[in-house]
């Protein structure tokens, strides 16, 4: 083991053997680079299922998303869930990030340990780092008593907003890494490589090319689609753009259908209590026929005459992602793969992310 | 003089040499061990996370034990070794150790695989709750199919002891829903994640009922109110027990008439 890449607290973290086979798409490599300036290593792995690859590039909160919480503390913010998450191959992107810009590993291990106690270098730096636990964790869900935490703490409504999407986008992104235990040996090790510590400033020079801060929405969205909710929440932000495109993709795809999709939805917010995302999930179900009399029964015991085959195994493996053990859940997305197809396993993967995500994201920047 | 100079920074040099080289040695070896202590923290707070709650954890650090009680509803599974008396009086004791490990790395399996989460082993018997770690609505299915696993589990066990001669095992499994206190318990010298209240009680003497109305698993109202109506139970007399004013209803669980999911 490298003297420095032993720093990282999340190497003893049991991992699997990686569930996917890269694969290739022209449009989303182009667009990847167009937007980040490179094809991320995890991209080739996602391209299965389409919108799941452009959602996680199109909900980076590095690119023109965020106008009024700082970029520090919003890599700080994701270093944090990434960390309470165990997630090895995002952490290993934030550390490498971060070495990248020149901040030593004795920094980064001094930073590591505010982490981990959720003490921060200031009382609103801590403030923070406790909401993100907060809504990582969401046993409970975080609520107006934690909102005014971070008011008192001195954060902005507006700020707030863009924490708690920081902050989902990398609940998602940890799970779409996790789940499919996409492999964090090299990220982990990349940092020291020889030729990284030569070419650092270079490629940081490099990345901060594409790294921008977001400007008001002259047209915000006119989504009217599924969570519609969510996305008016965001105003004129560019985050409502974002999560309009995300969520008309989702949608749109036709591998799964929506009414299988709008279950894994209801599912997920079943376990996390959330009662706008269920009343939404329950709505989208209706509008795809489901029959109102077998919601109930369906989601209280996550089986029915009335789901099909793949249904019927979609519905259990969702409600293991919202809180799990990452060699636990690896195993158990292990045994899925072996019943659907990749792009379907994609897709499930990229929609169970999503709904953990939003299903989070709607506690915290909706008051209901 | 150059040469002379020239000594004189070459032995400069070497005594810096001589003091920094040793203080960069001290310093890696410090660093290694802030690393190594950073990733024993990170796997003990993980294997904590096995044990208790994440935020229970965290208050534990910032508040101690008393801040982790909360008020939560459980589901309570007590499970106990049927004839194990009989038994450890005929087996030597090692062959008894081995025969009982076995049967909780089954049992064992057969929770954590739904969702539980064992919180005791006491004597031959086992507790597990299902939805103290992590809200679970699912809890009741949950701790109904782990029950049923138990049996299948302890079914394969039994033939391979069967096979080696030995006698097979009986299992008593009671099952109860309700309110209690959950949170870290115990004295300054031992302290664990626990559940306490009249749910864990009733579910130890719903356990102690399988041997009265000679089945395996029994289940409570409470309980069967809430799981999936698939599954095969059938009504028992209701029955007083220690403790409790009135008299118990219980129900055996059969079978699960379609697979579980």
């Amino acid at each position: 083991m490298n003297p420095s890449t032993a720093g990282n607290p999340l190497l003893d973290v049991e991992w699997e053997a990686c569930l996917l086979q890269k694969g290739h798409d022209r449009d989303i490599e182009a667009f990847a680079r167009k937007r980040i300036g490179m094809v991320p290593p995890y991209l080739p792995y996602l391209v299965h299922s389409p919108w799941v690859a452009r959602a996680e590039l199109i909900m980076n909160f590095g690119q023109g998303l965020l106008i009024h919480l700082g970029d520090d503390e919003a890599e700080l913010a994701a270093m944090a869930a990434s960390l309470d998450n165990a997630c090895r191959y995002c952490y290993a992107t934030f550390r490498f990030l971060m070495r990248l810009q020149g901040i030593s590993e004795t920094q980064l291990r001094e930073r590591e340990s505010r982490l981990r106690e959720a003490a921060g270098s200031s009382p609103r730096e801590s403030a923070m780092l406790q909401f993100v636990n907060r809504m990582s964790r969401s046993d409970p869900l975080v609520g107006s008593d934690d909102k005014q935490q971070l008011l008192d703490a001195g954060f902005t409504a507006a700020e707030i907003r863009e924490l708690a999407f920081v902050v989902a986008y990398t609940l998602m992104a940890n799970r779409t890494s996790t789940i499919p235990a996409l492999s964090p040996e090299e990220l982990e090790q990349l940092p020291d490589r020889w030729y990284m510590r030569l070419a650092r400033p270079l490629a940081w020079k490099m990345t901060k090319r594409y790294l921008s801060r977001g400007q008001p929405l002259a047209n915000p969205p006119s989504y009217e689609g599924p969570y519609a909710y969510l996305v008016k929440a965001f105003g004129d932000s560019p985050i409502a753009a974002a999560l309009a495109m995300v969520l008309e993709e989702a949608w749109a795809d036709t591998l799964l259908t929506r009414r299988s999709k709008a279950l894994i939805f209801a599912v997920i917010a079943r376990a996390l209590d959330c009662s706008l995302s269920g009343e939404e999930a329950r709505q989208l179900l209706r509008a795809e026929q489901f029959p109102d009399s077998e919601i109930d029964p369906v989601l209280s015991h996550l089986r029915s005459a009335s789901l099909n085959a793949t249904e019927s195994l979609l519905l259990p493996f969702a409600r293991k992602t919202v809180w799990y053990q990452p060699s636990q859940i690896q195993r158990e997305a292990g045994q899925l793969s072996t019943h659907i197809s990749q792009a379907e396993f994609v897709e499930v993967v990229g929609l169970v992310s999503l709904a953990n995500a939003l299903c989070r994201l709607s506690a915290a920047v909706v008051d209901h | 003089m150059p040469w002379l100079l020239l000594l004189a920074s070459s032995f400069i040099i070497l005594c810096l040499l001589a003091v920094y080289l040793p203080l960069r040695k001290q310093n890696r070896l410090l660093e290694s061990r802030l690393a190594q202590s950073n990733r024993d923290l990170q796997h003990l707070q993980q294997s904590c996370a096995r044990l208790a709650p994440g935020n229970v954890v965290d208050r534990l650090i910032t508040g101690g034990p008393e801040a982790t009680a909360e008020r939560k509803e459980v589901t309570a599974l007590f499970a106990d070794l049927v004839g194990y008396t009989a038994l450890s009086e005929q087996l030597e004791p090692s062959l008894l150790a081995r025969i009982l490990n076995g049967y909780f790395q089954h049992m064992s399996d057969a929770i954590t695989a739904n969702h539980g989460h064992i919180s005791t082993f006491v004597g031959d018997g086992i507790l597990a709750y299902f939805g103290a770690l992590e809200p679970n609505p699912w809890q009741c299915d949950d701790a109904v199919r782990a029950a049923l696993a138990m049996r299948a589990g302890l079914a394969a066990y039994n033939q391979e002891l069967v096979a080696e001669g030995l006698p097979p095992l009986g299992l008593g499994v009671g099952l109860h829903y309700g309110p209690g206190l959950a949170g870290m318990v115990g004295s300054n010298e031992r302290m664990e994640y626990a559940f306490v209240g009249r749910t864990v009680n009733l579910a130890a003497r719903v356990e102690s009922l399988t041997r009265l109305h000679k089945v395996d698993i029994l289940i409570t109202q409470a309980v069967r109110e809430k799981i999936d109506p698939e599954v095969e139970l059938k009504p028992m007399p209701a029955t007083e027990v220690k403790g409790i004013e009135e008299p118990v209803i219980t129900f055996a669980v059969l079978d699960w008439k379609e697979s579980p999911a």
